[in-house]
């Protein structure tokens, strides 16, 4: 066996040259645009794959050129792999000519491909990506983070609930994004005053809440808030049902819930459900006419985090053409001077941190019977101004500028 | 150093081979090292080094499963805790690599040493099932420990200065040091292999009654090959978590552990240069296939079903038994 051992360190040097299918291609010609997102994994339905229709929705409006160049999209799924993300980012970046790159559904992407951007000077717009880091210590002159924090979402929901509600129990998932949803709104409770009754942690992907669900029913708190998301707010939501959470006198509030997740869900299970999206296509005409266009070509409505791409990659075209190159430090400079403003994000701008900023906006699930399209899932219980939602800049980001 | 060894199995090949092959050796060795030398000049560093990582980390599972006949489903306890333990030391406590590398190796070392004086105690399903468990424990720490950072992970972790004097942030002198690591790595398998010690570790695997009535203390032989395995899936864990600067929860979790079974499998167990093939091809496909519209998983799972009907030597061991003599 040994004596063909060297044989076979040639031939599996053969295989890696053969397999090197990537060839460079030739950068300058035409503005790239690189999504690395989920295509195939447990969240691909959620954001990847319709992220790619999103961000070819941006082009197309766009024109499909820019500066005489034509814009092109690649699109590659990272498989929730930080490193996968991070070698296919290298070499976007590196030998692809790749200009942005957007996307990256999992934190760990998020933060990977930005210390990659951030070291080459080359710019990411993160749509995808919830960490609070990412506009904290690891914030970057060229990037940018268009979906919204943690902090954000979890804060907003409970700054207003809690003007009415004061006890609250607190279902996690115990993994740090559900203890950073959690924290996020365990402070804001105890600056509001209200009271957190208890705190019940979950292993992920639990398939039966009812021992956190007696618990929370037993705390005597008026509001259960589930700090966890996917899956586990799907199926809490629907064991909550028969547990009779809500005949018992407690709301539900989900601190990290999507409306395109309303309709997977039976009507007992989730309606009266409050959560705050970044997305609400009801705010205007223009909003629901994108939605609409949205699902004919997906034929799914849009999420939060396919929203925040088509707007990101609208909005760099945009800075490319004002700046008249693909240079990262110009583009940025443009990206942040001029306004944002698309059918997606409505009116916003972009801060110093990198933080997009935009209204949110505190939904409630409609009953099924008062539904009267598929457009129409929930109301609408505040507009939450961008900079009460997202704060004050964080200390922990600092930028040589 | 690899022309020794190389010179070295060069004999004790002939002893067993027919005449003639020799003479090819070093020439095969040869031309081998220096495809790996000019690589980076062709293709992208960063994939070849995440190649090579991959590759020593299944030649450590396929020393254990090839050689001693013990099916490691835990592989990636190891593998990610060394990741963790470097990219914290070079990160937190601004240790040189080769230190970090180092002290990553040998904390995998020393929980392959608890793991095995555990789960050597059992055969077949119930080794495999104990080792499983014993890694998702470690995977559990993995995500609750504050230095981890949960599933953010560890993230920008430096290079830094090899021995004070490298510059690891140069593709290309990190991709050699990777090389170098590898080669070192590989040698040591290579040594573990065709040593008596090897030819116990063989005898195990076949005959583990006969191996003891022949007056080996085979739980020693066992504990043995498998600190040898962990220290070196420890050392490919340490070198990926500097090549990416980063460590991940995808590294602990169990679907590495498959990953790497599934590597060893595909490019041929118990063949030396199997892994090596099989961790080549895996990532191969998981990164040229990302930028197509294939769903990776569901490629890699026809892949290993048409290995498993067709060709269950795998690629390597397929070609060894219908090499001409």
């Amino acid at each position: 066996m040994t004596k063909r051992a060297p044989t076979m360190a040639v031939a599996a040097g053969c295989l890696l040259l053969a397999c090197a299918g990537g060839t460079a291609r030739a950068a300058g010609d035409s503005v790239i645009i690189g999504l690395l997102d989920d295509l195939s994994g447990p969240t691909a339905d959620l954001s990847g794959k319709g992220k790619v229709v999103a961000a070819q929705m941006a082009i197309d409006d766009f024109g499909g050129s820019v500066l005489g160049k034509p814009v092109k999209l690649l699109a590659s799924d990272h498989q929730n792999k930080p490193e996968i993300a991070s070698t296919q980012a290298r070499e976007w970046y590196d030998r692809d000519g790749v200009d942005m790159i957007t996307g990256m559904s999992n934190s760990a992407v998020a933060l990977a491909v930005r210390a990659i951007a951030r070291e080459r000077g080359k710019v990411d717009v993160i749509a995808g990506g919830t960490a609070d880091s990412l506009v904290g210590a690891d914030c970057s002159p060229t990037g940018i983070l268009w979906t919204a924090t943690a902090r954000a979402i979890a804060g907003t929901t409970a700054a207003v609930v809690s003007q009415t509600e004061k006890s609250w129990f607190m279902l996690t998932v115990d993994y740090s994004g559900g203890k950073s949803l959690e924290a996020a709104a365990v402070e804001v409770l105890k600056s509001k005053g209200a009271t957190v009754a208890g705190i019940a942690r979950h292993p992920f992907n639990t398939a039966d809440f009812s021992s956190f669900l007696l618990q929370a029913q037993s705390s005597g708190a008026k509001v259960l808030a589930l700090s966890n998301t996917g899956n586990d707010t799907l199926t809490a939501l629907k064991q909550a049902n028969e547990f009779g959470i809500r005949e018992s006198g407690m709301s539900i509030v989900g601190l990290y819930f999507d409306t395109t997740q309303i309709r997977a869900l039976e009507d007992a299970a989730v309606k009266g459900l409050i959560y705050t999206s970044s997305f609400f296509w009801n705010r205007d005409a223009q909003a629901t006419a994108w939605a609409k266009r949205f699902m004919d070509q997906r034929g799914a409505l849009p999420s939060q985090s396919q929203a925040a791409t088509y707007s990101s990659v609208l909005h760099y075209l945009k800075a490319v053409k004002a700046a008249g190159t693909t240079d990262s430090a110009k583009v940025i400079a443009e990206m942040r001077r001029i306004p944002v403003e698309d059918p997606v994000t409505g009116k916003g701008w972009i801060r110093e941190d990198g933080r997009v900023m935009y209204d949110m906006y505190v939904m409630k699930a409609k009953p099924r019977e008062a539904m009267t399209g598929p457009l129409d899932v929930v109301e609408l219980v505040k507009t939450v101004p961008a900079d009460e939602a997202f704060g004050p800049v964080s200390t922990e980001c600092h930028l040589k500028s | 150093m690899t022309s020794q060894i190389g010179a070295e199995t060069g004999v004790e090949a002939g002893v067993r081979a027919p005449a003639g092959t020799g003479a090819r050796t070093p020439l095969l060795v040869g031309a081998g090292l220096l495809l790996a030398v000019a690589a980076p000049f062709a293709l992208y560093p960063v994939f070849l080094m995440k190649v090579l990582c991959f590759a020593l980390f299944a030649c450590a599972f396929n020393l254990l499963i090839g050689f001693a006949g013990l099916m490691s489903f835990g592989h990636a306890a190891f593998f990610g805790t060394a990741a963790y333990v470097a990219a914290h030391a070079a990160k937190a406590w601004a240790l040189p690599p080769e230190l970090a590398v180092l002290a990553a190796t040998l904390v995998a070392a020393a929980l392959g040493l608890v793991f095995g004086a555990i789960a050597i105690r059992r055969q077949g399903i119930y080794f495999a099932m104990i080792t499983l468990a014993l890694s998702q424990m470690i995977y559990f720490l993995a995500l609750q420990l504050p230095f981890t950072h949960g599933e953010d992970g560890i993230q920008a972790v430096p290079r830094g200065m090899l021995f004070g004097v490298i510059d690891l942030m140069d593709p290309l002198a990190m991709y050699y040091s990777v090389l170098a690591v590898f080669l070192a790595g590989f040698a040591l398998v290579w040594r573990a292999v065709n040593s008596p010690f090897g030819q116990v570790l063989k005898a195990i695997r076949e005959n583990e009654p006969r191996a003891i009535s022949l007056g080996y203390r085979t739980e020693r032989y066992k504990l043995l090959a498998f600190v040898l395995s962990a220290a070196l899936a420890g050392l490919a864990g340490a070198t990926k978590a500097l090549v990416f600067q980063l460590a991940s929860l995808t590294d602990v979790t169990w679907q590495m552990s498959g990953e790497v079974v599934l590597m060893t499998l595909l490019g041929g167990m118990g063949t030396l240069f199997g892994p090596v093939v099989g961790a080549a091809l895996v990532v191969t496909l998981e990164s040229y296939l990302a930028a197509t519209s294939l769903p990776v998983p569901v490629v890699i799972g026809c892949i290993f079903v048409v290995c498993v009907l067709v060709f269950r030597r795998g690629i390597v061991g397929e070609l060894l038994a219908r090499w001409p003599k």
